[in-house]
């Protein structure tokens, strides 16, 4: 391979066929897209032709990594599973941490194709050049992490590193998803349900190689400086500490604390899902993911009442949120129960405390009742309900085989106005912020290019303060709107800009955290890195890497065009636009989304009527190609 | 000379930042299964344990060499690999107790850790605090296998209890 980094590998794993193949990664791809996220996106639209169903055989699932995946840099170990989107039917991607990536990338490989579909239970064995296809039906109809055990004792190697579907990937419960270690989620979108309809049921790799870049002292130095960063940064050291529950008192100060299925931003019951209530009495360990120096991780151990004996790791702030505060509940261990079970079923979170919330506001609300329910009467703050709702829509049981359709699905098969309460855009269950109090995630959840997503432009910087990190990176003229939660002003401006670090943080690929907050590095800091590591010039200026992060979003933008989404997709629910928020600090905001999305378009090159790219935007991104594949 | 490889198994986070620098610094290149120390992680208990080739009581790969090539430090109890003498018998690779000492197949040489002369590493850019190095009087070693025992005595404390009905 020319470059440092990759490994310039692609492995093809061909389940019609029953054997696989290895492609050599074209280089105009390393130049055009860098890695992960972009080359995904790049096979993808090539190979998946438009209206192909998510759940065929001819639906393929990717595992990208980047050039420093598994390298020194901090948080490099990330990996992103790529698909149509069981979920929604458009553009599918979710990132995950853990050890799969590196692994993937020792074992000499910089991505994984998995195509066709299998006749009979499989799972995927990866040990560098030795690829096979091996019997799966004993492990079939286990959980997530019984898979991982059984794989690691059948080859006596406690470094294999498993991704694996539980029941409800088996299932295709529309949410389901790939864990990786146990409690590592490939959550967003429906990875689990893709690889269960391909009857694959894990994905196990094991590496002994090296991954080398292009000058090895320069790159390594850069590291452990970023490293050294990382720990003096204060932000990233209480991180460490608290994990993502330190966002838990922050979002109830400001109001965006999501609450009751998104009705209002602040919950009377908060204290006890915050770090320092749960931390003291609960957590027994923390833990990293590969090459994190931050560690938010954190493993948490019930003693005591009906959830005693419970040990898992979790849940993030988005578990609390699904789990806790959006369905009324104020009982922690409640919520790591409901986290276990997301993960050993394999479900994700987000989507499935949502689903959850969905019902039981539509319950409450009289719109479906206990004939529709089997009996059962769904009240918020419910623990054991919520319990045994979630165990039925993974096993897709009664009642929780409607809600296993996520749900837009299931307000549309309900009817008789339940889409109110369905809150979500395109299809993925909306997470846990609120574009009330927060304008800029509301334009961010109305145009990520998978649907309500908090990950691709959630920018932080306009509401924690950070009026200095504001004023570098888009101009003093621009305060104090464009840190004002309150107002559409430049909002437009600060999606735009984020989303682009974002996506070249996506083809690294590195961490959210340390990027988009606590903010340690932006972009800049990636155009000093990548071209050491690559040995890729281009990539030093951080105009290229702009174009290349705009040709990513673009790409992403063009495939979802292609499943007939434009401008009247990128909405949001009325929840966020029509009812004011009905009390805590932003009491009255509703988003105007309208004027946001105009200013968005304008940035993307994207045609105001149809919020798609224009000729000229495609032809100057050099994605002129994507024409002849319909 | 009297320096020691110390680990706070307490802290360990898992993280493996440690075998990428010791494969950087020793190889030149990212490659953790030449690492010369070793993370072994519990995904199940949520524990991870670091294994460094620190000070041995007891250290089997010195009584096992049969040329003498590596020797332990009387005070220290830490043990160095004198490579112009090894003849490549394996013995210490099978021997070690903390399985930290490896056999490279591919240029057939016996990797085991050299505390980088002095400096290592591993210690220098752990971000927990985890993996230590300094003189033997003042570091402390932390308990093995204390997390993980206090792990399952909680889970059977638990089970008796409610077998005996204690708690519901």
């Amino acid at each position: 391979m020319k470059y440092g980094g990759y490994t310039g590998r692609i492995l093809r794993v061909r389940l019609n066929e029953g054997d696989f193949k290895v492609d050599k990664l074209p280089e105009d791809w390393i130049r055009d897209y860098i890695g992960g996220d972009g080359f995904a996106a790049r096979l993808l639209y090539e190979e998946v032709p438009g209206r192909t169903d998510a759940l065929s055989p001819d639906n393929k699932l990717l595992v990208a990594t980047g050039p420093i995946t598994g390298t020194l840099w901090p948080m490099s170990g990330r990996t992103v599973f790529v698909s149509k989107a069981a979920l929604t039917g458009i553009w599918g991607e979710s990132h995950v941490g853990g050890f799969l990536g590196p692994e993937l990338k020792y074992a000499g490989y910089d991505m994984l194709v998995v195509e066709g579909a299998s006749e009979t239970p499989v799972y995927v064995s990866i040990e560098n050049d030795d690829v096979q296809l091996v019997d799966a039906s004993e492990l079939w109809g286990m959980k997530t992490n019984e898979v991982s055990a059984a794989i690691t004792k059948r080859h006596n190697d406690p470094e294999v590193q498993v991704a694996a579907i539980g029941p409800s990937g088996e299932k295709k419960v529309r949410f389901s998803a790939v864990m990786v270690n146990n409690a590592r989620a490939v959550g967003r979108t429906g990875m689990g349900a893709v690889l269960g309809s391909k009857n694959v049921k894990a994905v196990a790799i094991r590496g002994h190689g090296a991954v080398e870049v292009y000058d090895h002292e320069g790159f390594t130095e850069l590291a452990k400086d970023a490293h050294r960063r990382v720990g003096e940064n204060p932000q990233a050291q209480e991180m460490g500490k608290w994990g993502t529950w330190i966002l838990t008192a922050v979002k109830q100060e400001i109001g965006e604390l999501p609450t009751y299925n998104h009705r209002t931003g602040v919950f009377s019951g908060w204290e006890n899902l915050a770090g320092d209530y749960i931390r003291p009495r609960y957590t027994i360990s923390d833990r990293a993911c590969f090459g994190c120096s931050l560690g938010c991780k954190k493993v948490n151990y019930v003693r005591e009442g009906p959830f005693a004996g419970t040990l898992e790791e979790g849940p993030e702030y988005e578990g609390l949120m699904a789990f806790g505060r959006s369905l009324g509940i104020d009982d922690y261990p409640t919520t790591l129960k409901a986290n276990q079970i997301c993960n050993r079923y394999g479900m994700d979170i987000i989507s499935a405390g949502a689903t959850i919330g969905f019902a039981m506001e539509a319950f409450e609300n009289g719109v479906i009742d206990e004939n529709d329910t089997g009996g059962l009467r769904l009240e918020w703050g419910d623990s054991e309900i919520t319990i045994r709702l979630l165990e039925m829509i993974a096993r897709r049981e009664g009642f929780g085989n409607l809600l296993a359709e996520g749900s837009a699905r299931a307000a549309q098969k309900i009817g008789r106005g339940a889409e109110k309460y369905a809150i979500h855009v395109k299809g993925m269950e909306v997470s846990g912020q609120d574009g009330r109090t927060h304008r800029s995630i509301g334009l961010g959840h109305a145009t990520g290019a998978r649907g309500a997503d908090h990950l691709r432009s959630l920018v932080v910087v306009d509401q924690l303060g950070y009026e200095d990190v504001a004023a570098e990176r888009w101009g003093k003229d621009k305060l104090p709107e464009i840190v004002d939660p309150y107002t559409e002003k430049y909002k437009a401006t600060a999606v735009f800009e984020s989303e682009n670090t974002y996506c070249i943080r996506d083809t690294l690929i590195v961490c959210w955290y340390s990027v988009s907050w606590p903010p340690i590095f932006w972009i800049h800091d990636f155009a000093k890195m990548l071209p050491l590591a690559t040995g890729v010039k281009e990539f030093g200026s951080v105009d290229n890497l702009i174009k290349i992060a705009e040709r990513q979003v673009n790409l992403k933008r063009l495939f979802n065009a292609r499943e007939g989404i434009s401008r009247k997709d990128d909405n949001l629910p009325d929840r966020f636009t029509k009812e004011p928020m009905p009390e805590g600090p932003g009491k009255g905001q509703v988003v105007n989304l309208e004027p946001m999305l105009d200013d968005y378009y304008r940035l993307r090159g994207w045609d105001l009527e149809t919020g798609l790219p224009t000729k000229k935007t495609i032809k100057r991104l050099g994605l002129e190609w994507t024409s002849s594949y319909s | 000379m009297t320096s020691q490889l110390t680990v706070d198994f307490t802290k360990c986070t898992g993280c493996r930042i440690c075998e990428l620098a010791c494969s950087a610094k020793q190889e030149g290149k990212f490659q953790p299964s030449l690492a010369r120390l070793k993370i072994v992680k519990y995904d199940d208990l949520g524990v991870d344990i670091p294994n460094v080739c620190g000070p041995c009581e007891t250290a089997p790969c010195v009584d096992v060499c049969p040329v003498y090539a590596i020797r332990r430090d009387p005070v220290s109890k830490m043990t160095y690999l004198d490579p112009d003498k090894c003849i490549l018998c394996k013995s210490c690779a099978g021997a070690c107790v903390n399985g930290v000492i490896l056999l490279d197949t591919e240029r057939m040489k016996i990797l085991k850790c050299d505390h980088c002369g002095g400096d290592p590493e591993c210690a220098r850019i752990c971000p927990t605090g985890a993996i230590k190095y300094g003189p033997s009087h003042v570091s402390e070693i932390v308990d093995r296998h204390g997390k993980v025992t206090s792990y399952l005595k909680e889970i059977r404390r638990l089970a008796e209890a409610q077998e005996s009905g204690g708690e519901s």
